[in-house]
């Protein structure tokens, strides 16, 4: 299946991801904007003030007070950690800019397969994604615990792929409004994230999503709310053994590397992109709510 | 039989465990070593140049995938 029906299959998807594009980044930042009105605030808006990485960090290291006085933050996360948990991380799979940049600068770029990282054993990718996750919630509790300065934790905001595309876009987009500046910030640790994001994490991981499946917390976590979500038999995907003509079209344009080898989904790291779901030709992989026909 | 199945079982559940491990401690790690980095780029001795890390390291993977293929293209020809 070439990229065109591909993209034809997805729009809606694809469609999506500019809407989020236009909702947190600025120049645009239409969500922050909306908030910004609501609340009276002055400054200007940026994906910061859509920062869903803090907040995780403020949970894990007990800092309440953080999560009051900053409403808004609090507010989305929980928004988006509640979808995660009802309806799959569909914020990742259909709204995330960050994800959504990496994911077509995979498609654009003609590289060969055979030159992308690719894991093919899903409990590996499952094991490295949640062990990296697990050490970054420990520099939290260490920090809660006061086992570690704060310092730790804002380090982390240099290692932030949300900035580089709010920096990237206030140089391309700033013409639009004269406040925004052009392209700044640049230091070894944004060059770093840029390459781990885009060119390690894009052009170089089949599927073009390795910065989400390894280093994103908020994925980890939406993830983690997914798999107990799809227990308890909200919606989640499903698949029919018996339909399945293991024609392997799903493994292919999976950019989660989530099918088994059984093809089955494994839910720890599917984002609900349907993907699957709309290249399958059997129908063996469907989107389900209820306790039956649970995923395997 | 039974015994090499539980074998495998094991032999793979050490896997994850050791790539879970792996991955673990790799994000402190991460951040304690890019300290400096993060904080002041350029004013250490490489002066920045560690940019060029990246770029090198993924065109020696490249090199030795190519290598590779060659060899079991001289293989299959013999």
């Amino acid at each position: 299946m070439n990229r065109f029906e591909i993209l034809k299959k997805n729009k809606w998807r694809y469609i999506s991801f500019i809407i989020g594009f236009l909702l947190l980044v600025s120049p645009f930042a239409l969500l922050i904007r909306l908030e910004f009105w609501i609340t009276g605030n002055l400054a200007e808006p940026s994906i910061h003030y859509a920062c869903l990485r803090m907040p995780i960090g403020w949970i894990f290291r007990g800092a309440v007070n953080y999560l009051i006085s900053r409403p808004e933050m609090t507010a989305f996360i929980i928004g988006v950690l509640g979808l995660s948990l009802f309806l799959g991380p569909i914020f990742c799979g259909w709204l995330c800019p960050v994800g959504a940049v990496s994911e077509a600068i995979s498609r654009i770029i003609p590289l060969p397969n055979k030159f992308r990282i690719h894991i093919k054993d899903t409990n590996i990718t499952s094991a490295l994604r949640y062990g990296f996750f697990a050490g970054y919630i420990t520099i939290y509790i260490l920090i809660g615990l006061k086992l570690s300065g704060d310092w730790i934790g804002s380090i982390c905001c240099r290692f932030c792929a949300s900035t580089i595309l709010q920096n990237l876009a206030a140089g391309i987009f700033g013409w639009l409004l004269p406040t925004y500046g052009s392209i700044e910030y640049w230091g070894t640790a944004s060059i770093i994230v840029l390459i781990s994001w885009l060119i390690i994490g894009g052009i170089f991981t089949y599927g073009g999503r390795g910065w989400c499946l390894f280093f994103c917390p908020l994925g980890a976590f939406s993830n983690l709310l997914y798999k107990v979500g799809a227990k308890l038999g909200f919606y989640r995907i499903t698949y029919n053994k018996d339909k399945c003509s293991h024609c392997k079209k799903c493994n292919l344009v999976c950019p989660m590397w989530a099918i088994k080898s059984d093809h089955s989904v494994e839910t720890a790291l599917c984002i609900n992109c349907k993907e699957c779901v709309n290249i399958c030709p059997t129908g063996a992989l469907t989107m389900k709510w209820g306790k039956e026909n649970a995923t395997k | 039989m039974l015994l090499n199945k539980i074998k495998i079982k094991i032999i793979n559940k050490m896997r994850y465990i050791w790539a879970f491990i792996l991955a673990a401690s790799v994000a402190p790690i991460t951040y304690l070593f890019s300290i400096p980095c993060g904080f002041s780029c350029a004013q250490c001795p490489l002066g920045g140049i560690c940019i060029l890390a990246y770029p090198l390291i993924f065109l020696g993977v490249i090199i030795i995938k190519f290598i590779r293929k060659i060899k079991s293209l001289i293989s299959k020809i013999a």
